[in-house]
Parts: C-alpha cells; sequence; structure tokens
C-alpha cells in the first residue's frame, strides 16, 4: 500500500476549493494552510509573468508531499514526525517539542506552526466544525497535512481536498495497485515531482500544464 | 591598595574575593535590574507563546486568501545565540587543556579564566534552545523519545558531556586552591572544608590530580571539536536552503568558534588585567601570546569564509545564489558588508600589526579588535541563519525582524552569564594559586 496524490495542473483553476475544504475538515486556526495555492507568474497572486501579451501564469497547490525520504521524518528530535505502512507521514503533536526543525528541514516549507494559542474561526469551542475525529493542536507545536488520514482509515474516503475540488484535478489512491487511478495516471501521463533532484521521493506527481501561455488577442488599431 | 602594605602575588590575586568596592555593587545591581526586565520577558513569552518573537512560519497567511506567499524565518536570534555561546565556551577548556597537553607554563596565568568562561557559557547555550522551544514543558520528550539520527540530539550530547567534562577539569584543578583557602579566609573556612572533599594536599595527591587532568584533558580536546561540529551539521546537513548543504560548514564553524572563544580569552584577561592591576602576572607576552594565536585562527577562519563564498558566486545553484545575492545586494547587503568591513577586516589589520615588530603590539587595541570580532562572529551566525530562512525555494522573499521582547530574552543569557562569572571570582581565585609558588 502506497498512497499516492496526483494534480493535474492543466486542470486546477487556483480556486482554493481545496484549501478551504481542507482548513474546515482539520480544525485549522487562522493563519495556518496545510494546503496552500501558489501562483507561477507575477510577484502577486493571480498574476501572470511576462509583458503583455506574452504572458505565463499557472498554479501550483502545494500540501506535504509525504516524501519516502522525508527530510522532516530524519531531523525530528522526538519521532513526532512518523511514516506509516501506507505512506503517509504525520506528526504527533502530543510529543512535539516545538523546536521547529521540520519547517527548517523541509524543501517545500510546509510545516506550520502554532506561534499563539491556536484561534479558530468561526470559534469552534461555541460551533463544532470541521471533523470532530481531528483534535484541535495545543500552542507551541508543529502541523501540518495528514492526507487526511481520520477520512482515509475509515473507509474508502478520500482527503477533503479530493473530494472538493470542482475541476477534477485531484487524485488519490494506492500506487501499488496498478489499476488504480493514479497508478494509470502516472503510466498514461507525463508527470514531475517537485524538487525531485533532492532525493526526497515525494508521494505527490503534478501532471504539468499542457498550456501555461495565456494567448492575448491584441487588436491592431 | 594602601601604601605601606606590603602586598604578596598572592595577595593580589586573592583581592577580588576580598575587597568589595562601591563600583561592583553598583555594576551587579544594575545587571540585577536588568536579569529581571529579562525574567520579565521571557515570563511573557512563557506565558503567550512564541508569537511575541519576529519569527513566524515559512508560509504564515492570515486569514484571508492573499498575499500570495507571506514569509517568514522559522529560527532567528535565539539560534544565533545558541551558536554564539557554543563558540565562547570553545576556547575556554581547549584552551586549558591544550595549556596542559602541551606544558605552556606561560599561558597558566589565564587557564582558570577560560575554564570558567566555558562553565558559564555553555548553559547559557542550552538556555537559548529553550528558548527557542514552542513547548520548553515537554523538553523531557528529548530524553524519553530522543532519536539519534536527528542532529539536534547530537548537540545534546555532545554539550552534556563537554559541561560535565568542564565541570570535572574545573573542580579537579581547583581544589587544591580551596583547600588552601579554607586556611587563608577563617570566614569561610567551613564552606571552603567541604567543597574540598577532604583534600590532604600531600604530594602522591597532587600527582594523581595532575595525571587525572591530563587525561581529562585529552579528552576534551577532541569532544571541543565536536561539539562545534555537531552545531554546524543542524545546517550543513539540510539540503532545503540556498548555502547550506555544504562540506565546509563543520570546520568553518569549528574555527568560527576558535575565533570566538580565544578572543573572549583575549578580552576577559585584559579586563582582569586592567581592574586588578595584574601587570606582572598577566604580561604582555602573554597578552601577545593570546593575540598571535587568534590572528592566526582568524586568518584560517577569513580564508575559508573567501573559499565558501567563490563556491557560491561562480556557480552555485540558483538556491545558493538567490541568498547570496539577498546577503551582498539585497536588505542584508547593509549588515553584510559592515560585518565584513569593519566587524572582520579592522580587526585584522590590528592583530596584523605585531607582525612588524613586537613593539607594534598595543594590548588596549587588541582588545577593541577582540571585543568586535565577537560582535562580528555574532553577526556572521546571524547572517548564516536568517538569509537561508528568508529564501526558500517556491516561495518569495520574507521579513524578519525580532521583537523587543525577543531580544530583551537573548540579552538576557548575557546577563546571566556576567553574574555567574562574578559569582564565582567572589568565591574562587580566578588566576591558579600554584602559578604564584612556581
Amino acid at each position: 500500500m502506497k498512497l499516492t496524490m496526483v494534480i493535474d495542473l492543466s486542470r486546477c483553476l487556483g480556486c482554493w476549493s481545496c484549501a478551504v475544504g481542507c482548513k474546515l475538515e482539520n480544525n485549522e486556526p487562522i493563519g495556518i494552510w496545510w494546503n496552500r495555492i501558489l501562483t507561477n507568474g507575477g510577484r502577486e497572486p493571480d498574476t501572470p509573468s511576462g509583458s503583455y501579451p506574452d504572458v505565463k501564469m499557472t498554479y501550483l497547490p502545494i500540501n506535504c508531499q509525504h516524501c519516502d525520504n522525508a527530510p522532516c521524518i530524519k531531523v525530528c528530535p522526538v519521532a513526532a514526525l512518523r511514516k506509516r505502512n501506507d505512506g503517509i507521514v504525520f506528526l504527533d503533536w502530543g510529543r512535539c517539542i516545538g523546536c521547529r526543525y521540520c519547517l527548517i528541514a523541509c524543501p517545500y516549507g510546509i510545516p506550520a506552526f502554532n506561534w499563539s494559542t491556536p484561534v479558530q474561526s468561526p470559534d469552534s469551542s461555541q460551533f463544532q466544525i470541521g471533523n470532530p475525529a481531528v483534535p484541535v493542536r495545543p500552542v507551541g507545536v508543529s502541523e501540518k497535512c495528514t492526507f487526511c488520514f481520520q477520512r482515509v482509515d475509515v473507509g474508502n474516503l478520500t482527503p477533503k481536498c479530493i473530494e472538493v475540488c470542482p475541476a477534477g484535478a485531484r487524485f488519490f489512491g494506492d500506487l501499488d495497485d496498478p489499476n488504480s487511478q493514479v497508478s494509470q495516471l502516472i503510466q498514461t501521463k507525463p508527470t514531475v515531482r517537485l524538487r525531485e533532484e533532492l532525493g526526497t521521493e515525494p508521494s505527490v506527481y503534478y501532471v504539468p500544464p499542457r498550456n501555461p501561455t495565456i494567448k492575448v488577442q491584441v487588436s491592431q488599431t | 591598595m594602601k601604601k605601606g602594605y606590603k602586598v604578596t602575588t598572592e595577595d593580589s590575586i586573592l583581592q577580588s574575593l576580598t575587597r568589595t568596592g562601591t563600583a561592583f555593587y553598583v555594576f551587579v545591581f544594575t545587571l540585577l535590574v536588568l536579569t529581571a526586565e529579562f525574567l520579565y520577558a521571557w515570563y511573557t513569552q512563557l506565558t503567550t507563546g512564541l508569537i511575541v518573537t519576529g519569527m513566524r512560519s515559512i508560509y504564515n497567511a492570515p486569514n484571508y486568501m492573499g498575499p500570495n506567499v507571506a514569509v517568514g524565518s522559522p529560527w532567528g536570534i535565539y539560534i544565533t545565540n545558541f551558536i554564539f555561546w557554543i563558540g565562547i565556551s570553545h576556547a575556554g577548556i581547549a584552551i586549558s587543556a591544550s595549556v596542559r597537553l602541551m606544558d605552556l607554563k606561560k599561558y597558566k596565568v589565564v587557564a582558570r579564566m577560560a575554564e570558567v568562561l566555558t562553565l558559564v557559557a555553555l548553559p547559557m547555550a542550552g538556555l537559548s534552545i529553550i528558548f527557542d522551544q514552542g513547548r520548553p514543558d515537554r523538553i523531557v520528550n528529548l530524553l524519553i523519545y530522543g532519536r539519534f539520527q536527528s542532529p539536534m540530539l547530537w548537540d545534546l550530547t555532545a554539550i552534556t558531556t563537554y559541561f560535565i567534562g568542564t565541570i570535572v577539569y574545573l573542580y579537579l584543578s581547583l581544589r587544591g586552591d580551596i583547600d588552601e583557602l579554607a586556611r587563608k579566609l577563617p570566614r569561610r573556612e567551613r564552606f571552603y572544608k567541604r567543597l574540598a572533599m577532604n583534600y590532604q594536599g600531600t604530594e602522591t595527591e597532587k600527582e594523581k590530580h595532575n595525571q587525572t587532568l591530563w587525561w581529562l584533558a585529552l579528552a576534551i580536546v577532541p569532544i571541543m571539536v565536536t561539539v562545534h561540529s555537531v552545531v554546524s551539521f543542524v545546517f550543513g546537513l539540510m539540503i532545503a536552503r540556498g548555502q547550506w548543504y555544504s562540506t565546509i560548514f563543520a570546520i568553518y564553524f569549528v574555527v568560527g568558534a576558535i575565533v570566538s572563544g580565544v578572543a573572549a580569552v583575549y578580552s576577559l584577561a585584559w579586563i582582569f588585567r586592567w581592574l586588578y592591576k595584574w601587570d606582572s602576572l598577566i604580561t604582555d607576552e602573554v597578552l601577545r601570546g593570546i593575540s598571535w594565536a587568534l590572528r592566526n585562527v582568524l586568518i584560517i577562519y577569513i580564508y575559508l569564509w573567501i573559499a565558501e563564498e567563490l563556491t557560491t558566486r561562480y556557480m552555485g545553484s540558483s538556491s545558493d545564489l538567490r541568498v547570496s545575492d539577498y546577503l551582498w545586494f539585497g536588505p542584508y547587503a547593509p549588515i553584510f558588508w559592515t560585518m565584513a568591513i569593519v566587524g572582520f577586516g579592522i580587526p585584522a589589520l590590528i592583530l596584523l600589526q605585531p607582525v612588524f615588530g613586537k613593539r607594534h603590539f598595543n594590548p588596549a587595541l587588541t582588545f577593541a579588535a577582540s571585543i568586535i570580532l565577537n560582535v562580528a562572529l555574532w553577526v556572521k551566525r546571524f547572517t548564516i541563519i536568517v538569509p537561508s530562512l528568508l529564501n526558500p525555494p517556491l516561495y518569495q522573499t520574507g521579513v524578519y525582524v525580532p521583537t523587543l521582547t525577543e531580544v530583551s530574552i537573548m540579552l538576557g543569557t548575557f546577563w546571566l552569564a556576567t553574574l555567574l562569572y562574578i559569582a564565582f571570582i567572589k568565591l574562587f581565585p580566578i588566576i591558579d594559586l600554584d602559578v604564584v609558588k612556581g
């Protein structure tokens, strides 16, 4: 069993649905996003690079890469970060001492830190929002994407980001099963992994965007 | 000293124990006030969390969807301070051990100052690490769940070993003096008698102590290299960031630490000489000898630094170059170039003067150089850590500004260290009494 995610960048709209779904599901406090959508383009979000009319823009949704050779697991001094047999890298926030070495070691900048007592909006002490199976983190510990193991473990549920993606850009499944959707995609389409040269062996595959250039029709006057 | 009162050298050494002036009380009171301020700042941090510092996660976006990438530095001046104190601690016992191993009798006069410096600096390094933890209440997890694959655990092991070695070494070298103090200062006789643990002062006993100390010194020299190497591995083994992943780091850090430590020992020796008028004990020759060592390690350090910069600038990877550009031409350029020119260039020129003849050696000017060097090395560690963290690949460049609370907590280690050092010189002689016995 090797849980894997494939993200088709030519389908991604940059709508942040996955990030918001993730935030709700996992009770993420204000300021922390396990799932982010970076813009490959200009300096500001949702802006293209290049000068008019030759502009270029794609989105890069980024969450924990669940590396097979994870730098964060290597450096964690108290083994709060561990890898399950199915490939999920998770952070045990009951054990974390808050040294933030995982933030330093992660090449993808994924782990986030609870600098203050987490504040939920709306206040989760009054309303139950999100999944009650995901405990709210205490102050002073790191947290990161878990591939929604609380959902994966109960049955054939996929992570929340897969479920909420309106463009069908995200796929999830077992890479060891040759008939699974992710195995089929990786076999049929060209895929890349982020910063592959570092040898971290990420479990998240990206299908590169087919046409990142936005064609702008210029009417000559 | 009153006129007509004949002062022996031994009395001169013991004057720090016997005489206490107004200036002393004013100084200690100031330090205590500053320490109280530090304790308040630390209390604030413990109760509200690390949000009171200027550190932030790599991606720490507020509640709205943008700016695209809000980036901060997850580590800051606490870790800088940790490396700084480890560096200071470095030379201390190493100088003392070298004096013993190589039988450099001339420098025995500064050996104890150096040992105490190590003893005071190491807890400050440990404290800096505790400041940095999000959950200092869980620090014991390091012992329960500690993983030896993590460089953090190497640090813990090396530092505790070094600390225990230092305490044993200092105690053994101090024991004869404590026994003598019991006779010299009758008011504190019971305290010293207890502490000397039935020391008799026989020849066999002295011989045994010297033998043990020799072997301990032999063991401490490799530990001292290890301690700073593992500190460098915390960064040098990380592939995630620009300018860190490099073989030179261990050597670079060890040499940097020796510069820092030798400079600190020089500063201390000069301060004591000036404070207690020990010109005949800590002679110009001793000071020149220390400055000679300082100059040589400084040259090696600058050489390693240039080699490292050249490797990056000539054909570095994009993430290396991004950090380097940030340092050389970006927002950190004023800090970087001031540090390089004022912090390292000027002290190097001062230290190079005695090359042209002994008469060019100026103890006071060299003292200034040794202080500047330690400030510059603090900044150097800062420019090694923070720019790399502010320029994470895939993300945009971030901002890190330490807060006042953070600076107060960081400075707290300096007040505490000074207080501990003062406590030591009020209880024990800072120069080995054997030195004057010949």
